[in-house]
């Protein structure tokens, strides 16, 4: 594996459209996914992570480095001097910038979070649609899923009937 | 399954499925069973997903509560400060029994209404159980082997002008009621055996990995003082008794489920330690942590988080009241007091929602699938409690 700056281990990321990534292993490891790769040693110096375009792919990268623990030289030093708590609400802050992108990006932003295992990004991504499903009518729910509702209307209403109580 | 797809952004079903529709609540997910076809299936007949959300949902302490015009069990979540009504009874003249007698998997045993009754609360069904007398019932288990659900029965009959304690099986669905005789001693005859069916306190406190554990009673025996505190177990698989060591003797021993292992709080005075027992087979105890508890509790029960779910009395200006209170940390000292209008009692039941299927709820003569709102369910819903400033207490 190439290395850069004083034993920092570094990782190659592919992307199926051809870009290339070189990344700290510890900001890949964010991903339990690229982790286990890792620790099973069936990584070569690059990883080819499949259906993950370049896009979706860089920004993924970018919230791995953003939430990577602070550890190491550099690392230390900027936890020494910044409160934990003060640092929690600087991630909230820089998650809710983060997740200020349309649906199509956030749908995609889910399903490379699903695949790569990243808890946190797939926690940050999916709420919104959780929220969504939670809250809304059965028509905007469709909607926002781009589902379509196959039901002949009687018998969606005899399904509504049947689960009336929860939609009171 | 394929999905009819209409134009937009698009999520894979696997995805809705195991990322987001994983994580609802039960509610809103009856509720996305008229989304499409495929979810209906999948939110009435996956067993897989079904049970897979069962697992993820919050297990919560239930309490029984009343006021002038109804009876209502009400489940406590204490991460969200919610009240979630679960069952409820209308107050009449006659004024029935109305409580939690068993819980299993999100399976309640009520009595209610002058009946027995098997009820999911999470998808308004239920069934009643007509062969079961209330004072009968000990426990609610899966039966790993046949896959069946059962009910664990105790009654009591006269031997020789001694009183005995028979155990029966019930299983759900096909009404095969079978006997599985008697416990071990000295559970099984003289005053133990006169106690053990009527009591609160003489039913099993807590189902474990399979097996359910009733509180530690004093026993004549061989421990240094000529004391023993012992347990009567349960075995669901083999359905056979067994006994336990407890860790600790006490006056106030307190069983209870803790994430599939058997957790045993031990109250005197005014700590609390959480004991854990970490092999059933070599009775193996550890102790886990000490709380101390800055209030008086009249009743408490575990909370599985790590803190413990308590009811105090305090008098102001000749009334007096009753605070619910949740305490936890290590000195007692993080404690939220909830608002809670109405007269409670802490249960021992816990309520884990689920949304798998049960063909017992289908039974011959069970109309709709058992499927009925009133009166169990009538309109309940999730209220949020108030928390009240704590420094009033002290």
């Amino acid at each position: 594996m190439a290395t850069r700056e004083a034993g920092k281990k570094m990782i190659m990321l592919k992307s199926p459209d051809g870009m290339e990534f070189e990344v700290e292993e510890a900001v890949a490891m964010e991903s339990q996914t690229i982790r286990k790769m890792i620790e099973d040693d069936c990584a070569d110096t690059a990883i080819l992570i499949p259906n993950i375009n370049s896009k979706i792919l860089s920004r993924v990268i970018e919230y791995c480095n953003k939430h990577v623990p602070t550890t190491g030289a550099t690392g230390a030093a900027a936890s020494d001097t910044v409160a934990p708590a003060a640092l929690a609400e600087d991630l909230k802050i820089w998650d809710a910038e983060f997740i200020k992108v349309n649906r199509a990006t956030r749908f995609d932003l889910i399903q490379a979070a699903s695949y790569l295992n990243i808890k946190g990004l797939l926690d940050l991504t999916s709420q919104t649609t959780i929220d969504t499903i939670s809250d809304n009518s059965l028509e905007e729910i469709r909607s926002f899923l781009s589902t379509k509702n196959d039901y002949l209307p009687e018998e969606e209403q005899t399904i509504r009937r049947e689960n009336q109580w929860a939609f009171q | 399954m394929a999905e009819a797809a209409v134009g937009g952004p698009h999520l894979p079903e696997e995805i809705v499925t195991w990322e987001i529709l994983i994580r609802l609540p039960p509610k809103p997910l009856v509720r996305c069973r008229a989304v499409c076809r495929s979810w209906h299936r999948r939110l009435t007949s996956d067993a897989k997903f079904l049970f897979a959300h069962h697992r993820r949902q919050p297990s919560l302490p239930l309490v029984t509560t009343e006021d002038t015009h109804e009876r209502r069990i009400d489940a406590l979540d204490h991460s969200t400060g919610e009240r979630r009504p679960v069952a409820r009874a209308a107050r009449t003249a006659a004024d029935e029994h109305f409580d939690v007698l068993a819980s299993c998997d999100g399976l309640l045993i009520l009595v209610a209404y002058g009946g027995v009754y098997i009820c999911n609360p999470a998808t308004r069904q239920h069934a009643p159980l007509p062969l079961l007398h209330v004072y009968c019932i000990a426990g609610l288990y899966f039966h790993r082997p046949s896959g069946s659900y059962r009910v664990l029965c105790c009654l009591k009959t006269t031997e020789d002008g001694q009183f005995r304690a028979v155990y029966q099986v019930y299983t759900l669905g096909s009404g095969d009621l079978r006997c599985i005789g008697k416990a071990l001693e000295p559970w099984t005859s003289g005053d133990l055996a006169r106690a053990m069916p009527m009591m609160v306190s003489f039913q099993p406190h807590g189902l474990a990995g399979g097996r359910l554990y009733w509180q530690p009673i004093k026993l004549p025996g061989a421990g240094g003082n000529g004391k023993v505190n012992n347990m009567l177990v349960f075995d669901t698989m083999a359905e056979s008794f067994q006994h336990l060591l407890s860790p600790v003797e006490g006056a106030f021993l307190e069983p209870f489920e803790m994430n599939g292992t058997l957790g045993l709080y031990d109250y005197h005075g005014s700590t609390a330690d959480l004991w854990v027992l970490e092999d059933h087979e070599s009775w193996a105890w550890s102790l886990k942590h000490r709380i101390k508890l800055q209030v008086m509790a009249f009743s408490l029960v575990p909370d599985i988080q790590g803190g413990v779910l308590l009811l105090s009395e305090n008098e102001e200006s000749g009334l007096l009241w009753q605070y619910l209170q949740h305490v936890s940390g290590a000195d007692g000292s993080i404690s939220t007091r909830y608002e809670w209008s109405a007269y409670l009692k802490l249960r021992r039941h816990r309520l884990r929602e689920s949304l798998v299927q049960h063909s017992f709820f289908s039974m011959e003569g069970n109309n709709g699938g058992g499927v009925d709102g009133k009166p169990l369910f009538d309109g309940l819903s999730t209220v949020k409690v108030l928390t009240a400033d704590i420094s009033e207490l002290h």
